[in-house]
């Protein structure tokens, strides 16, 4: 028992870490959308509106809880906690520093690519469950669009794995270390860019927001929900934009390493350890607040596109793209591990 | 084809394939970040007034404490919704004032006809722009009530007038 002690520790903290981080996401997306359309944002709640998630939260937690009277109790009630334990799940395989990754698997971008289907399913069956036109057809197109373009997604990560010939997220990372001139993203820029258009349509933000086009469905597959399962829904979305920026940095940016290769250097013992990791996940954060920085920016410039638009950029343009990179990319690494 | 048409063309594809479309709008929005907010952080500062502003009404009284209305009731009859409800009397010197003066905020539409109609400008829409009822039947502003509004902003009522003559 004592054995999984540290295991225990490592869940608790990273599980408090990213729901933090996820509150104030929120925060900062309305407040950085707030700057672009030139108002203030929220700004009241505590100091620079800093306690507003909080207020937030807690008005959602004691709102009633309800399933309408058609809908399939089981499966609705049960999506949205599907929705969110899959986004919470992926954490375990992604290493925030050196010290701390709760399961460092050799298949760790599998695990991470299978999670992310499965939390599709969360919507799948919140769409079907509520009965409701609206959510049905948002059900229906989140499954038609992540599908679509997890197609690409997958040849980029298909990319990135051939040039770091390994599965294993730590591995990848590595292979990126000593300076910023090895960072994939440096290297293969272009391949960044199909990474953030991909992921903007995975994880349904604008401009892909197709799933919730208020315009048109209302809010799409949640249109049912309220309180805490809504909550729940809320929680996964955001939660799924911050491990997509976070594999973002790993794949492209070289993950927790510092962008320089000189003055890398720790004392010996338990201090350099805390040092280490603090500097790493430091590092580690600075580089997924550039893609969620980025997440909130193109909604704030970009309107949605059409859902024909939306599917021929993604089988007509992303996946040739990809797919013609990744044919690049093992020529090239052919070369390299040939040569 | 002409070789201008042609690279018009190879400009467009380029422009496609550097998504400089895109770029050009983050660039946009991206520098609206850094622009002055327009928002106005309301209960501490409020959006400029006009000096005709037309809000909460007032009776007036003269500089020596005298109540100017005299009842003549032609707000009373000039008012469209018919919101004002006047019943003159007459004092023991002789002097006709209002007995009753009740205005109902709900049938008001603040128009402004009362002020406009006024002999002696005893009634008069203040600038104002604030009031709440918690209760049926606050609406309605009896003579008191109004006396004591007059009073309190008598200054910005005075000003206001005086930047219109």
């Amino acid at each position: 028992m004592i054995g999984y002690f540290p295991l225990l520790i490592s869940v608790a903290c990273v599980s408090l870490a990213v729901l933090l981080s996820m509150a104030y996401l929120t925060y900062a997306e309305r407040r950085i959308i707030g700057w672009i359309q030139r108002r203030c944002g929220p700004n009241r709640v505590g100091p620079f509106g800093l306690l507003q998630p909080f207020s937030d939260a807690i008005k959602l937690v004691f709102k009633q809880g309800f399933v309408p009277s058609q809908a399939a109790p089981l499966i609705y009630q049960l999506a949205p906690i599907l929705s969110f334990s899959t986004s919470m799940m992926v954490w375990g395989f992604l290493p925030v520093n050196s010290y701390a990754v709760v399961v460092n698997s050799d298949f760790g971008l599998l695990w991470v690519l299978m999670l992310g289907t499965i939390g599709v399913y969360g919507l799948l069956m919140a769409g079907w469950a509520s009965n409701s036109k609206y959510a049905l057809l948002g059900g229906l197109r989140t499954v038609a669009q992540v599908l679509s373009y997890e197609l690409a997604l997958g040849f980029i990560y298909l990319c990135i794995i051939a040039l770091s010939g390994s599965l294993n997220i730590t591995d990848i990372i590595l292979v990126q270390q000593g300076g910023f001139w090895h960072w994939n993203g440096v290297r293969y820029f272009p391949l960044m860019v199909l990474y953030v258009v991909c992921l903007l349509a995975e994880t349904n933000r604008a401009p892909f927001d197709m799933a919730e086009g208020e315009s048109e469905i209302v809010a799409g597959y949640h249109v049912e929900y309220g309180a805490w399962s809504f909550a729940l829904f809320f929680l996964a979305e955001y939660i799924n934009m911050i491990v997509g920026s976070v594999i973002g940095a790993f794949l492209f940016l070289g993950g927790y390493c510092a962008p320089w290769s000189w003055g890398v250097w720790y004392p010996e013992g338990l201090l350099g350890v805390g040092l280490q990791i603090v500097v790493e996940t430091a590092w580690l954060a600075a580089k997924t607040a550039i893609f969620l920085f980025m997440f909130l920016w193109v909604r704030a410039t970009f309107p949605r596109y059409r859902y024909d638009q939306l599917m021929m950029i993604g089988w007509k343009v992303l996946i040739p793209l990809s797919c013609a990179f990744f044919i690049f990319v093992s020529l090239l690494s052919f070369q390299i591990g040939g040569g | 084809m002409s070789l201008k048409l042609g690279l018009a063309r190879l400009v467009m594809l380029l422009k496609k394939c550097f998504l400089w479309d895109f770029i050009k709008g983050l660039i946009h929005t991206g520098r609206q970040i850094f622009a002055p907010k327009v928002t106005i952080p309301y209960p501490e500062a409020q959006t400029p007034r006009s000096s005709r502003f037309r809000g909460i009404h007032a009776l007036r009284r003269y500089d020596d404490g005298q109540e100017r209305c005299i009842a003549c009731q032609l707000c009373e009859a000039v008012c469209p919704a018919e919101a004002i409800t006047v019943q003159p009397a007459e004092d023991s010197s002789g002097r006709r004032y209002a007995e009753i003066y009740e205005i109902d905020l709900f049938k008001c539409i603040f128009c402004g006809f009362c002020e406009e109609s006024c002999p002696v400008d005893a009634i008069v829409e203040t600038a104002q722009p604030h009031y709440v009822f918690d209760k049926r039947g606050q609406q309605i502003m009896d003579k008191p009530l109004l006396l004591a509004i007059g009073d309190r902003y008598e200054d910005e009522i005075a000003a206001d007038r005086r930047k219109d003559q």
